[in-house]
């Protein structure tokens, strides 16, 4: 198993006070297959994201284990973790303007992890930036390695951010929100190339984003976190075929679907946050019963189709 | 029938950009680039484009936030920029906008019953001015109490809310919304869409709302327009326009919608640049383009099924 990731807690220190942002998080991931996180903000995605990217917040305690290509990476020490980060494992972030550096020309950034982790020369690094700007299907790439960011669209310097997390080859790519500030046109661009670099090269993709829509067209698994718990995963034809848990058909019933008809949406009440014991949605959930209260138990399906939630019964009903 | 609520013709509006040489001419950006519409009461219009298509600059100038550098917007009649500054305030009670940012768009200092009042015109009595404000309050689901309270206190849900209260205490025929959702969570969004449709069904708002995102304006509007570098290129009944795009950019956003369903994998080739100077300004990115796309630049025509579309091949 690529990465491993098992009863991932992760506590912050907020104001004295300990405050478990991530509970009892496990999943796996294979090469070449790709799992999509999705969630609200506070539900602990990013979180989870950033703990295996060894990149936590000042003060993060974390439980459990990150294992990635066998080692368990939750305690690695800093260095470690420069090693292993740009080289085994790429990122791309929300946000490429303030992820790319401005003084710096995009060919230079795009082959620094080359020049960091794999010695390369000056002049085989701009080489080889130029390909992989071109494997990122960017039009003149040689320009484009010539340029500033500022030079670039949107969508240019996402490609560039994409091209930059390939340079080693990594086995891993983690993707935050990676279309959030894209336009919808070139959100489907990035994600069906990320997708297809994905299949050639068997990489494992972890897209981190707060809409189901996304993951659901560009993922093969999928797992619906709310306060920091999972509460429901499997592949996106179950959990979006029989949606089971309340808070996933919460939140397919709270967005506008184009050409369905047009009706009242299903708002979730209440205003986030998650419930400290048992069931994180209890608070805000319309068939919460007082055994909410304990954790739910796991409930398993054909498929690997797993929900979280006590009204959920073995052979997959909700009641 | 009567003059429409919001009417729009040959709207342009350039803005400057940086000089290329010491002395030579200025160039410009047209943001909006000739734009006309009406919206007529009752019929919520929405109009939808990518970043930098000039939406949100026609909804400022919807608002006479900023001046136009060509054509006209009356709001039942009247045209906006020959008020003067003070008929135009007065004017404002008519129509209200809302902002994209929950958080940035009201004033931390002050309680929530005085954000929502500040609209009001002056020579309201106290009471009277307390109980409008707690009636638009309740019209957007908020408790009682909610005007005592200041803006962290609330969720961007409510925040939101609060901001559509403020836009509707004067009773305005039309409300301007930017985006009104789409700095929220899926969860909260709904909450703010539900208040926009109850309200228009209730008390009979009218919306120009814009927004990147097909299903919100689909769910709110009866009309759509979809903008393409400061035009429209294709405008008519929502259901229509969504379900059976007519023209190829109006296909494309349609298709690059995320839904609920499995993409195939396909080659993710980059669009060219836009660089069409004299033709339509999608061709450079248009698969059915033609070479009388590059040479001349359609213009909005009226179809069958009454919708408007800018397209040689549609």
């Amino acid at each position: 198993m690529l990465l491993d990731v098992q009863g991932l807690d992760i506590d912050l220190a907020v104001g004295g006070a300990p405050l478990r942002v991530v509970r009892g998080v496990s999943f796996a991931l294979d090469e070449g297959q790709s799992l999509g996180l999705v969630g609200e903000s506070g539900s602990g995605k990013t979180m989870t994201a950033l703990a295996i990217m060894g990149l936590p917040p000042d003060g993060a305690r974390i439980g459990g284990a990150i294992r990635f290509e066998g080692r368990d990476i939750a305690r690695a020490s800093e260095k470690e973790m420069q090693r292993i980060r740009g080289d085994r494992i790429g990122m791309v972030f929300q946000e490429p303007m303030t992820a790319l550096n401005p003084l710096q020309r995009v060919g230079d950034q795009v082959a620094e992890p080359l020049r960091l982790h794999r010695g390369y020369g000056a002049a085989r690094a701009r080489a080889e930036a130029v390909r992989l700007l071109e494997r990122v299907r960017l039009r003149d790439p040689d320009k484009l390695a010539r340029a500033y960011p500022f030079q670039l669209s949107g969508g240019e310097r996402q490609r560039a951010m994409i091209a930059m997390a390939l340079a080693c080859s990594p086995k891993l790519i983690i993707a935050d929100e990676p279309t959030t500030a894209l336009d919808v046109t070139v959100q489907a661009q990035i994600l069906d190339l990320l997708a297809e670099l994905g299949a050639a090269n068997g990489l494992a993709i972890l897209l981190v984003s707060h809409d189901l829509a996304v993951i659901a067209r560009h993922c093969r698994r999928v797992m619906v976190m709310y306060g920091g718990a999972v509460m429901e995963e499997g592949p996106v034809e179950a959990v979006l075929g029989q949606t089971l848990h309340p808070y996933t058909r919460a939140l397919l019933a709270a967005r506008p679907t184009l050409g369905a008809p047009r009706a009242r949406l299903a708002a979730i009440p209440g205003a986030g946050g998650a419930t400290a014991q048992g069931c994180a949605f209890s608070n805000r959930c319309p068939l919460a019963l007082p055994a909410c209260r304990a954790d739910p138990p796991a409930v398993t399906l054909a498929g690997g189709h797993v929900v979280r939630c006590v009204r959920v019964t073995s052979d997959g009903r909700l009641t | 029938m009567s003059a429409p609520l919001l009417e729009v013709s040959g709207l342009r509006k350039a803005y400057p950009l940086a000089r290329a040489s010491w002395f030579g001419p200025r160039p410009q950006r047209l943001a909006v680039d000739g734009v006309d519409f009406a919206i007529q009461a009752g019929r919520s219009f929405g109009v939808v484009g990518e970043s930098g298509s000039g939406k949100s600059t026609l909804a400022r100038l919807a608002m006479a936030l900023v001046k136009p550098s060509a054509g006209e917007v009356r709001l039942a009649g009247r045209s906006l920029f020959a008020l003067s500054r003070s008929e135009l305030k007065s004017a404002r009670a008519d129509f209200q906008m809302v902002f994209q940012d929950p958080y940035g768009s009201l004033d931390p200092r002050m309680r929530v019953e005085r954000i929502v009042a500040e609209p009001l015109p002056r020579g309201l009595s106290r009471p009277e001015q307390t109980a409008r404000v707690a009636a638009v309050l309740a019209s957007v689901g908020l408790e009682a109490d909610a005007g005592r309270r200041y803006p962290h206190e609330f969720s961007g849900g409510q925040r939101q809310r609060i901001a559509i209260a403020r836009a509707l205490v004067t009773r305005p025929k039309l409300v301007v919304a930017d985006e009104p959702v789409s700095a929220l969570d899926v969860s909260m969004q709904a909450q703010v869409l539900n208040v926009m449709t109850d309200l228009a069904a209730e008390a009979g708002v009218t919306y120009l709302l814009i927004s990147h995102d097909l299903a919100v304006v689909a769910h709110v509007c009866d009309e759509v327009a979809v903008m393409f570098q400061g035009r429209f290129v294709e405008t008519g009944p929502a259901d229509l326009l969504l379900t059976r795009p007519s023209h190829p950019y109006t296909r494309e956003l349609v298709e690059a919608a995320p839904r609920f369903e499995q993409a195939p994998l396909k080659s993710a080739a980059p669009p060219p640049f836009p660089d069409a100077a004299t033709g339509c300004r999608y061709a450079p990115r248009c698969p059915l383009a033609e070479t009388r796309c590059l040479a001349k630049a359609p213009q909005l025509t009226v179809r069958q099924d009454g919708r408007r579309v800018a397209c040689h091949r549609a």
